[in-house]
């Protein structure tokens, strides 16, 4: 016997984040799921964000990590709220592990909900978490040809951001190489270059974040 | 590697709807993946023998049709089919384009065997197939949801591969049991 099914295979995950985008929204909560490799700069990066936004916006953070609670420590301990979040061998966060760590956050007080993803630049990207914006962040020393090996993560993302690139001058890479390569696997995502631990370049990147938050 | 959680949700669903229909075995499963998706291809048959070992799904063919990218343009309403890297139109050469497939991840179809209780006249080779050999094979095996399992509480509600089958933790990309939510105030 035939059953036609013609079913999405992530079915659940993609109702829940559903079901998060509009609670978020009902809340103006702008979420943002951040994607890169482990030591990139995510938790680096989040750190200078909440620095930069923090006077105009009630920021939540969530670490997605495989196991541990440092990064949420981090972040705890510059008086911003934070969830930790530990899939247990993961490789990725889904929306189910999301809605739980909502839950525990005050979403009507917040504006800012900070998702630092587990480092990983290919299962993430399947996966819907109710998110408003993936932005992938690639640092100078992974090289500049990291679009060509995983475009995937480059195309759903809605900017990316370039850290430490206050180590350009000891590490190879291309930057105009590198923007080619965004520009044409995604032509809208504006690429902005920092160097999270110096504050260098993070005003650009949370101006473009803020007026999405205002408009959340 | 997110492949194992993709197949466990693919023998959860297929499971379900092949016990909702009545079968003890599922033949076939037919996905649609597309190019521009994360998956790749042998993990999907790797997760899915070893995810399936002892469910109903076990030995089932796993068809996967793969789908190639293809867009339109913005500009000039070309439709194109394209790689993971070219988004470009190939005749204006605009970047203004939208994907129209390429980012599917969907349970076609199944096929499965139902076994007849004797009135509709079905194949009576899948019959004795169904009754015969499938409980033959030992113990917690799909076969039980057709006989130990009809009296059981839980028999109407599908139950998942999973329990059924646990992975071994250090193969599962699933979290285990519950992945914990500590807020960290
Ligand atoms: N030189 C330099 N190092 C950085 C920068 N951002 C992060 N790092 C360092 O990179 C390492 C990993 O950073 P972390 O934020 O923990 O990365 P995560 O694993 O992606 O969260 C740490 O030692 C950081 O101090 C940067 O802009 N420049
Ligand atoms: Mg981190």
């Amino acid at each position: 016997m035939e059953i036609d099914l013609k079913k999405p295979i992530l079915d659940k995950n993609d109702k829940l984040a559903a079901e998060l985008r509009e609670r978020f929204a009902k809340n103006h909560v702008y979420v943002v799921d951040l994607l890169a490799s482990p030591g990139s700069g995510k938790t680096s990066t989040i750190l200078a964000t909440i620095e930069a936004l923090r006077d105009e916006f009630n920021i939540g953070v969530i670490e997605g990590d495989i196991a541990s609670n440092v990064d949420a420590k981090k972040i705890s301990n510059q008086g911003i709220p934070a969830v930790q979040i530990n899939t247990g061998g993961a490789c990725h966060l889904e929306a189910d592990m999301i809605k739980r760590a909502v839950d525990v956050l005050d979403l009507e007080r917040l504006d800012l909900i900070i998702i630092e993803n587990v480092g990983n630049l290919v299962c993430p990207t399947d996966f819907d978490l109710g998110e408003n914006a993936k932005i992938m962040i690639l640092s100078v020393p992974e090289g500049d040809d990291k679009p060509l090996k995983y475009p995937g993560v480059f195309q759903v993302s809605q900017a990316v951001i370039l850290n430490k690139t206050d180590t350009l001058p000891v590490f190879n890479f291309d930057t105009e190489a590198f923007e080619k390569a965004v520009h044409e696997l995604n032509p809208h995502a504006p690429i902005f270059p920092i160097a999270a631990t110096k504050g260098t370049g993070v005003d650009d990147w949370a101006d473009w974040l803020a007026e999405r938050i205002r408009q959340a | 590697m997110h492949e194992m959680g993709i197949i466990s949700g693919v023998i959860d669903a297929v499971t379900a709807s092949a016990q909702a229909a009545g079968a003890t075995k599922v033949d076939k499963i037919t996905l649609s993946i597309g190019e521009m998706t994360e998956v790749i291809m042998d993990c999907l048959t790797f997760a899915f023998e070893a995810l399936s070992e002892g469910t109903m799904c076990e030995g089932a063919e796993l068809k996967v049709n793969i789908v190639k990218p293809h867009s339109i343009c913005l500009e000039c309403s070309t439709e194109f089919d394209h790689d993971r890297f070219h988004l470009a139109c190939p005749n204006c050469g605009s970047y203004e384009t939208v994907l129209l497939e390429g980012r599917e991840m969907t349970i076609d179809g199944i096929e499965v065997d139902v076994p007849t209780e004797g009135d509709d006249g079905a194949d009576p080779s899948a019959d004795g197939e169904a009754s015969e050999s499938m409980p033959t094979s030992d113990g917690d095996a799909a076969a039980s949801g057709q006989t130990a399992g009809r009296t059981a509480p839980s028999a109407d509600s599908p139950a998942s591969c999973d329990e059924r089958n646990p992975a071994p933790s250090a193969c599962r990309d699933v979290p285990s049991p519950e992945p914990s939510a500590e807020p960290t105030l």
